[in-house]
């Protein structure tokens, strides 16, 4: 029995009509074509389904898409305007803080999301707040050097 | 650091692909989908060891939405392996591991071939497993593989009973110079079973088109070579007929180094005529891949008064999981640097890679360096306080010179381990200790190899004079397409913008091995600097005929994208011209064409046995520094500090070095502190993130990573790969220091907070 709801995602409505049982990272990726967010665990561990939900950090693998309904989504897709990337990810080129870059969409999200609300986080507050995201291939070390370029306390 | 008169390498450069990456724009294998696709899913094995009496798949196949299912009868069955030939894709008679492939489905959604697996009905009768190395070696051991013996094998090793290889390497008389020696310790070490944990999960996506008689393959994996090459083996096609591409991948680490299960996705796209998917659940990317070999091993130094080590003896039992794959080779690397970057007059190394009933092992960044560098490291700080040395000066004592050879007879051509010492005497602090309470600083030295087998690159130049780099490698997230367009850019003198650079679609590019191994920078690296050279030779030739008569190509030079004659600079003309010219006036189109493969010398059998890449072309030397806190009431061990240098011949591109080393002592953390897999019956039991823990940003201190350049001798610009030394020393640079913190030994990895507080608990009662 499917369902018909609007979701707004990077500020714009999309109508859509699915079974209430659908997961919000599977109607991101697989409805809207939408496929910068990504799975791994599907049980909320890993962070790479990160998304932001009225501007909180929240893994969509763990969302039923209908429970979105009536909160802004904010996808990786939704941050650069047009060809100019948004500071957080320039930040993250220019320090070499991206490999695979699988982890990438989500932990620029979480970094955005923390200089959002912190932006004079300092190096402990940045490592607590990418602590669910986790990448196999950079230490960690770039992404924090690149998330700490950001805050004013620079 | 700095690499002095070069145009583009040696200085940092933003990395072609990741602003891609940054917004999100990358395709995975992971994020396609083709119009019509099927979702195709594999039924396993829920035994250890067990006959297969029947396979009924019949209801299955009546299960709407299910367009097809294979099982080893309704394909043809081929044997195929990376050395033995032991594996078929689907099993005949019997199943040896939980999680071994028994049949596979496809069908209209991931629901429904989920559905269709659960509802194959497969008759087992029970086997007797093996689980333990060491127990499975025994005469009365089950045979895991009772053909084990019998197959066709590209490695010279000779295997019987649950002994797939057995690499050794011997020189003088140890049972002589352990009788003589002043001072003799023996040890004995495990190591334990770990996932590379890439984060996009193995994936492969299988599209047959019946009217071109074609099959195109997309697959997350470190070598599209070697997949196009097992296709066209299992599916009996010539290899022209197979396309293998393959887009950024989301990590390997040597865990997608070799075909897993695109045979069966393409059986399934054959069979349907549609494509079909392929993607491994996060369990079952757990339980049915291929992890880092766990291991036992056997130490024993023997050593004069002031340090100088005269014997030393290793024998260590690789657990190889079902089947042979990889084993072969992973015994190999561990036997040649088992020894490490240090020369002893006598020795004796033994490696084994056995049989049991459990998941397959295979290739994960340092690819058995890392299990023969815990117990070799940990044990030379044990031999440094028995003869009361501190333990960077043993090391020293016995550090590999230029000119001297490997275990294999291969001469050291440009040691890098006594730079490294100096440098980090310098930079580091090695040798000093920490005065906290219950801190300690270790250190571990490496010697890896770089580079293997064979590597082919196109350069080509189009008319505009911008130019294409064609080569097989994969971009796995070591920054390879921009490091290839920087060696070609470097070498024939054009700015580094004019360069793109095409990779790993084996319908394109010419024939890359594996990315594996670090041999980009390396192999990859020198085949696209020959086709590079080809090409400006074929440039320069037309140059000089449009410029003058008189004049020989040799004398002209390019910069900057212009040809100019060094003698008298006026006399010059673009690339862009000469490669215009070419195209429609005289010469042709310019294509230059670079392979490589460094040759094997001759082998020694006096010295080794069972070894098949005796040579492996290059090597690099590094040394781990790491501080730790050890909280006694817990038994946690906190990071401080990780202090690395690396030699990495000639640094190519700064940004990535550092992220490479960084990331690899991070992996290295995680091996030594926290990961592993907990078996019961043969059974992983903490198949998911929740129960496998891996580093996070939390549990990583400041790392400070630096690299000498002692230039390689045969490396492009004097390049070394360090992809993969990064692990290596990190597990027993910490048991080191927490020795020094808390003056306990843990042997056996990880180093978990039980093993740690019954360690103090021990040393507590023995004082008593």
């Amino acid at each position: 029995m499917k369902e018909s709801i609007v979701l707004d995602v990077n500020g714009q409505e999309y109508s859509l009509a699915l079974e209430s049982n659908r997961l919000l990272v599977d109607v991101l990726r697989e409805d809207l074509k939408m496929t910068g967010t990504k799975i791994n665990c599907g049980i909320g561990v890993c962070g790479a389904c990160t998304i932001l939900l009225d501007g909180d950090t929240v893994n969509s693998c763990l969302m039923l898409a209908v429970d979105a309904v009536g909160k802004k989504i904010t996808t990786i897709e939704g941050l650069a305007d047009g060809d100019q990337l948004h500071p957080v990810q320039e930040a993250f080129v220019n320090h070499g803080a991206i490999q695979c870059g699988f982890c990438s969409p989500g932990m620029i999200l979480s970094a955005k999301a923390l200089l959002d609300e912190n932006p004079r986080a300092n190096e402990l507050e940045i490592r607590r707040a990418i602590s669910g995201n986790l990448c196999r291939c950079s230490g960690y070390t770039k992404i924090v050097e690149a998330i700490q370029g950001q805050t004013s306390l620079k | 650091m700095e690499s002095n008169n070069f145009s583009i390498i040696g200085k940092k450069t933003i990395r072609f692909g990741d602003k891609q990456k940054a917004v999100g724009k990358t395709v995975y294998v992971h994020d396609m989908m083709l119009p019509n696709m099927l979702y195709g899913k594999i039924l396993r094995s829920t035994m250890p060891h067990a006959r297969i009496l029947n396979i009924d798949t019949t209801k299955a196949e009546r299960l709407p939405g299910v367009k097809a299912v294979i099982t080893a009868k309704s394909i043809p069955l081929v044997n195929f392996g990376p050395w033995m030939q032991d594996q078929t894709l689907l099993p005949v008679d019997k199943v040896r591991y939980i999680g071994q492939e028994v049949a596979a489905v496809a069908a209209e959604d991931r629901d429904t071939a989920e559905e269709a697996c659960e509802l194959i009905e497969v008759d087992y009768e029970e086997l007797t497993p093996v689980f333990d190395p060491v127990e499975a070696m025994k005469p009365e051991a089950p045979l895991v593989d009772e053909n084990l013996a019998k197959y066709e094998s590209l490695h010279p090793s000779v295997a019987c009973g649950n002994m797939a290889s057995h690499s050794s390497f011997q020189k003088g008389d140890v049972e002589k110079a352990f009788e003589d020696a002043d001072t003799v310790v023996e040890e004995t070490f495990s190591t334990q079973t770990q996932h590379q944990m890439y984060l996009e999960r193995r994936v492969a996506l299988a599209s047959y088109d019946i009217f071109l008689e074609r099959l195109t393959v997309w697959t997350s994996t470190q070598t599209p070579f070697m997949t196009a090459g097992h296709l066209g083996q299992v599916l009996r096609m010539p290899i022209s007929k197979i396309r293998v591409i393959t887009p950024p991948i989301g990590g390997g680490f040597g865990g997608k180094a070799n075909p897993l299960f695109e045979g069966h996705t393409a059986f399934l796209s054959l069979k349907t005529g549609r494509p079909v998917k392929i993607e491994l659940a996060s369990e079952e990317d757990f339980m049915c891949t291929n992890p880092r070999h766990a291991s036992v091993s056997k130490i024993k130094f023997g050593a004069k008064k002031d340090g100088t080590i005269t014997a030393f003896q290793f024998e260590f039992y690789l657990d190889n999981g079902a089947q042979v794959f990889e084993g072969p080779a992973v015994c190999d690397l561990g036997t040649i640097f088992g020894r490490g970057p240090y020369w002893f007059e006598n020795y004796k190394i033994d490696g084994y890679s056995v049989l049991t009933n459990k998941i397959i092992a295979g290739a994960f960044r340092g690819f058995g360096n890392p299990q023969v560098s815990w117990a070799r490291e940990s044990t030379l700080d044990i031999l440094a306080e028995k003869l009361s040395m501190d333990p960077l000066e043993l090391r020293k004592k016995n550090t590999i010179k230029t000119g001297q050879p490997m275990v294999t007879g291969q001469i050291v051509e440009n040691s890098g381990i006594d730079k490294c010492i100096r440098h980090c005497e310098e930079t580091h602090g090695i040798g000093h200790q920490l005065n906290g309470e219950n801190q300690g600083r270790g250190c571990a030295f490496l010697m890896h190899p770089t580079g293997l087998l064979s590597s082919a690159a196109f350069v080509k130049i189009h008319e505009d004079g911008s130019i294409v780099v064609l080569n097989g490698a994969v971009e796995i997230g070591g920054g390879q397409s921009t490091l290839l367009a920087m060696i070609a850019a470097e070498e024939l003198g054009v700015p580094l913008e004019k360069v793109a650079v095409v990779l790993s679609d084996t319908d394109v590019t010419p024939y890359e091995w594996q990315t594996v191994a670090s041999r980009t920078t390396y192999n990859s690296a020198n085949a696209v600097k020959r086709a590079a050279a080809d090409a400006k030779q074929q440039l320069l030739k037309i140059a000089a005929e449009i410029l003058g008569s008189d004049i020989d190509p040799e004398e002209l030079k390019i910069r900057d994208g212009l040809i100019y004659r060094k003698s008298d600079p006026e006399k010059k003309i673009s690339v862009h011209e000469v490669s215009f010219s070419a195209h429609y006036i005289k010469g042709g189109p310019i294509l230059g064409r670079g392979s490589f493969f460094r040759d094997e010398p001759p082998r020694d059998p006096k010295i080794m046995s069972g070894v098949s890449t005796a040579i492996w072309p290059e090597s690099t030397e590094g040394i781990q520094i790491i501080d730790v806190e050890v909280d006694v009431e817990t038994g946690l061990v906190k990071p401080l500090h990780i202090g690395f240098a690396n030699d990495c011949g000639r640094a190519i591109n700064p940004l990535t070095i550092e992220g490479q080393m960084q990331g690899g002592a991070v992996q290295g953390l995680g091996f030594s502190l926290m990961e592993q897999y907990i078996f019961d019956n043969g059974k992983m039991v903490n198949p998911s993130l929740l129960d496998y823990a891996i580093p996070t940003a939390m549990d990583v201190p400041t790392i400070k990573a630096t690299w000498i350049e002692n230039p390689s001798p045969t490396g492009p610009f004097g390049a070394r790969g360090i992809g993969e030394p990064a692990l290596v020393p990190t597990a027993p640079a910490i048991a080191n220091a927490i020795y020094k913190a808390v003056g306990v030994r843990i042997n056996d990895l990880p180093m978990t907070p039980d093993k740690i507080i019954k360690a103090i608990k021990a040393k507590k009662k023995r004082k008593k």
